[in-house]
């Protein structure tokens, strides 16, 4: 290796060493354009969501990220609230026969006449979407799927996202994570393109 | 050596195996069913005994945001697009003038027309002259409806949850809905949505959308009579804010409009269901509720998803 | 102040009378002014509540900070540049071992193996072709930094950085040595995992390399059963054929390979003179030790530069012929991407429109964007891969060519030398050379 006078070979090896590291910074340099320091987390546009159950069952996690959130400034505190009972119920109370919740993750607590706030038992929410099926077809859509980002691991190839017909998952700033109705403005709120 | 051979040979068509099957059944040929499927169909479906009356004209109109829409005469008034357009049944346009933009609703009677903005109101004459523009009441006003009440002009506001009655352009009493009994309760107006009409009797019908009830209220803002049907099935209302349009039958008989599963239905002034209307597979998928009006028994309704106008004529 | 346009409105009436249909049109000329209120109304005030009701804050608990992912960066280029030192410096294969134990606890179990440098390549891929793809910077760093290393200094990354390498490298138990046809032709399958992981990213169509990774669901102790099998079976291969996933498919070793085999520096079996023991050619699993050469005859000498010219004439044709060939597959190809898989589904069996629990079809139908957009962004994608698939023909058939061409360059070599390009620095040859001054 340590011959004076380069030889073929070392010359020819020098100059594709060379080629490589302008690759490498060449292919960097492109990249750069659009670079963003700070990171992008996955999230759904509950405007875009068709609550069609997948965000439950294809998760990479044994219990998915995605849960529900409620938005409360949208809430109509009914006291007949579509996410929470099962349809058809006679009598409004909080019986075990009357939820709508497979996993019984809504709480129903009375504030005052007429009003009821209904809280999602995070433990217990599968993100399933069947209460936001029932909210935005009976109620104004303040409850609604997000993913958590205190669980979720942030694959490079969100597996839902994968799956989600509508395309609802979107890769958002890690500063703005989250798109909860009411606290954003569909086109404000940026939303980069993501594979597939 | 040998055993293990077949051995990596089996975990080789494994490999293989598993990343074609994966790839195979993530197609959407392959999808499962939604095991969480919140099934609304059921709730789509109305018995056709019920259903008294059938479509018999549609007319396309182009919407830019929101609209309003009211009869005279016989003929449609549609507030929309910065205009007031007056059509005749047959989608004949009658005539029309300009207006302020975003229109929400409108009033006519024999002499004016009135047209409400989100904050504020104007009445015109019929030839299209403005008479007077109403001073606005509040900064978080959103109306919703409006209609003339004897001698004045009566607003629903879903932004304040009040009705507001005015005397020519100036307000002179409000109606909080407060009766004072324990049954009762305000104006509970958890979206926009927030409806009124008067009828032949001048009576003030308000509707009260939280509690799916439509209250009749005195000019002194007494509750005068009042009923109330929750229900997710066609017999009630469901959902925080329905129904979400009124309409006024000559005989009295009130036609509701109600959004989420889109509906339209006739009840009697005591809150029986009369009839049937338009079932929601008229509605295709929309959730918006048509917004209703009366030409003596036909009934009109604006459909702003699909954009059209809709006549619905009792079945012989 | 409002801007005045002018707005066409047709009004047309459909009148059904008796079964049939009169259609008139009514053409009306509205002004239309500049609609100035959102379109979509979220905001309403909120119930008044009597009672001092206070309103529940909404969960949303904040992700993973940036300046974390920066860190992650900065313990990749620290296990990498103690790797450097442990495989050429120090040369010690304890410190590459304890290296990577930490590496598979830290970037595998901890970091649950997301985002990974193999991974990258396909974020790299895709922002290349679509602007509107934001990478991170750390994505970025992951993907360039170990090429760099490799560059300098040999495959340290794969030795000791990579939890999919060293959690096969831990479980290596008795490799066998795979017969050398089998070896290369196997050796084959990483360029055609690279050249397709590059094209379905570079058209947004899916990123299979983490796709299929298999031991995603190890470190995160829970995946799609599938999933599982496929680590349990990589892993159990890897007792026998040592770093299965590595030698066969890792896509990112085709690059780091190339990177290494023109490396400044590289780990040496013998820090001075060999003796010509041959310990170290048992030790490595991998079968990437060079043997030495007998000097070749002159006749053979002969022979092989004519091979050589053959087939380096031959790498044109290849590529052609690899290109023409993979640019016919193209339709089934990019069936990859959704929407053209939805599209040629619609077409081929209509009739699925009417299967009411086929939730993608469904949502199609249901979304309101029409058939022909559909098949026009279908064709649209389809013209990519058309593009996509002669160049990976031809990558491919380039490939092949200087494969079968380098067969017929026979090096002069008088000692035990790793490969460059297969050799994952992981220090076991030295571990076993005789030789320690």
């Amino acid at each position: 290796m340590a011959k004076k006078n380069l030889n073929r070979r070392d010359f020819l090896n020098d100059t594709m060493r060379l080629t490589a590291a302008v690759a490498i910074g060449g292919l960097a340099g492109l990249t750069l354009r659009n670079a963003k320091a700070e990171k992008t987390v996955w999230q759904i546009d509950p405007f875009e969501c068709t609550q069609c159950g997948r965000c439950a069952t294809d998760c990479v996690l044994p219990i998915s990220a995605v849960k529900c959130v409620h938005a409360y400034d949208l809430c109509g505190y009914c006291d007949l609230c579509g996410g929470y009972f099962k349809p058809g119920v006679i009598d409004l109370h909080t019986g075990a026969e009357n939820h709508l919740c497979p996993t019984a993750a809504i709480e129903r607590k009375f504030v005052e006449e007429p009003y009821f706030e209904y809280k999602i038992i995070d433990d217990l929410c599968i993100g399933c979407g069947k209460c936001v099926a029932g909210c935005t077809s009976f109620g104004n859509g303040s409850l609604h799927l997000q993913v958590r980002h205190d669980i979720c691991v942030d694959c490079n190839d969100c597996a839902i996202a994968k799956v989600c017909p509508s395309q609802a998952f979107h890769r958002v700033p890690a500063s703005r994570p989250y798109m909860i109705k009411g606290d954003f403005v569909a086109n404000e709120n940026p939303t980069w393109s993501n594979p597939a | 050596m040998k055993h293990i051979k077949y051995f990596l040979i089996l975990l080789a068509l494994i490999i293989v195996a598993v990343i074609a099957l994966n790839y195979i059944n993530s197609k959407p040929k392959k999808a499962k069913q939604n095991p969480f499927e919140y099934n609304v169909d059921e709730f789509k479906n109305v018995d056709p005994a019920l259903v008294h009356y059938s479509e018999v004209r549609q007319i396309r109109v182009k919407l830019e945001g929101k609209a309003g829409i009211a009869s005279y005469n016989g003929n449609i008034y549609l507030a929309a697009n910065s205009q007031v357009s007056v059509i005749a049944t047959d989608g004949r346009l009658i005539s029309r003038f300009n207006v302020k933009p975003d229109t929400r609703a409108i009033a006519i009677n024999n002499e004016f027309i009135a047209v409400a903005y989100g904050k504020n109101f104007e009445v015109y004459k019929h030839s299209g002259e403005l008479e007077f523009i109403a001073q606005p009441v509040s900064e978080n006003s959103e109306f919703t409806s409006i209609a003339f009440w004897n001698h004045e002009i009566v607003v629903a506001d879903a932004g304040t949850r009040r009705l507001y009655v005015f005397e020519k352009n100036e307000m002179v009493s409000e109606i909080e809905g407060i009766s004072g009994t324990t049954t009762s309760h305000g104006f509970i107006v958890p979206s926009a949505r927030f409806d009124l009409a008067v009828n032949a009797e001048n009576e003030l019908w308000v509707v009260n959308p939280g509690i799916h009830s439509l209250q009749q209220y005195t000019r002194r803002g007494a509750l005068s009579t009042s009923w109330k049907k929750a229900s997710l099935s066609i017999e009630g209302f469901s959902g925080c804010c329905n129904p979400a349009q009124i309409a006024m039958l000559p005989d009295g008989n009130i036609v509701t409009s109600e959004k989420n599963i889109p509906r339209i239905k006739v009840y009697s002034p005591n809150g029986e269901l009369i009839s049937v209307v338009a079932p929601p597979d008229v509605f295709g998928n929309n959730v918006e509720a048509s917004e209703v009006a009366t030409i003596g028994e036909t009934i009109v309704a604006l459909d702003t998803e699909q954009e059209v106008i809709r006549i619905f004529e009792k079945k012989e | 102040m409002t801007t005045t346009i002018t707005m066409t409105t047709f009004i047309s009436i459909y009148k059904n009378i008796g079964g049939f249909m009169i259609k008139a049109t009514l053409l009306i000329i509205l002004i239309s002014s500049f609609m100035s209120s959102s379109a979509q109304m979220q905001r309403f005030p909120k119930p008044e509540f009597e009672t001092g009701y206070e309103y529940p804050t909404v969960e949303a608990p904040e992700p993973r900070s940036t300046s974390l992912e920066f860190i992650d960066v900065g313990v990749l280029l620290l296990v990498m540049s103690l790797a450097a030192w442990f495989a050429l410096k120090r040369r010690s294969r304890k410190g590459i071992l304890w290296l990577s134990v930490f590496s598979l606890i830290y970037f595998g179990f901890y970091r649950e193996g997301c985002v990974c440098s193999i991974g990258a390549i396909q974020n790299v891929a895709l922002t290349l072709f679509d602007p509107s793809y934001a990478i991170s910077i750390p994505i970025i760093l992951f993907f360039v930094l170990p090429l760099l290393f490799s560059l300098l200094f040999g495959r340290v990354f794969c030795a000791a950085a990579c939890p999919l390498g060293v959690i096969q490298d831990l479980v290596i138990i008795k490799p066998i040595t795979i017969p050398a046809w089998l070896n290369k032709s196997l050796g084959f399958i990483p360029y055609i995992y690279l050249g397709l992981a590059v094209l379905m990213a570079a058209t947004a169509s899916d990123f299979i390399i983490c796709r299929y990774d298999p031991f995603i669901g190890i470190f995160r102790m829970g995946a799609e059963f599938s999933m599982i099998i496929l680590g349990i079976a990589f892993l159990l291969m890897g007792l026998f054929v040592a770093r299965p996933y590595c030698r066969f498919l890792c896509p990112y070793g085709v690059l780091l390979g190339w990177m290494s085999k023109f490396s400044k520096h590289h780990i040496s079996i013998t820090p001075s003179e060999c003796i010509q023991c041959k310990l170290c050619d048992h030790s490595c699993p991998f079968n990437v030790i060079d043997e030495p050469t007998e000097a070749l005859k002159p006749e053979e000498k002969q022979y092989n530069k004519r091979r050589f010219t053959l087939f380096a004439l031959l790498i044109p044709v290849w590529m052609l012929v690899a290109g023409y060939a993979l640019s016919l597959a193209h339709p089934f190809i990019s069936k990859a991407h959704p929407d053209v898989y939805m599209a040629e589904l619609l077409i081929t069996q209509p009739e699925i429109k009417n299967d009411t629990n086929n939730l993608d079809v469904q949502t199609f139908l249901a979304s309101g964007r029409t058939m022909e957009q559909l098949v026009d962004d279908a064709k649209t994608i389809r013209t990519k891969y058309y593009t996509g698939s002669w160049i990976l023909g031809a990558f491919l058939g380039l490939a092949l060519g200087l494969m079968l061409m380098n067969h017929f360059v026979v090096r002069r070599r008088t000692d035990y030398t790793p490969n460059r390009t297969g050799c994952y620095s992981c220090g076991r040859c030295m571990d076993y050379c005789p030789v320690k001054k």
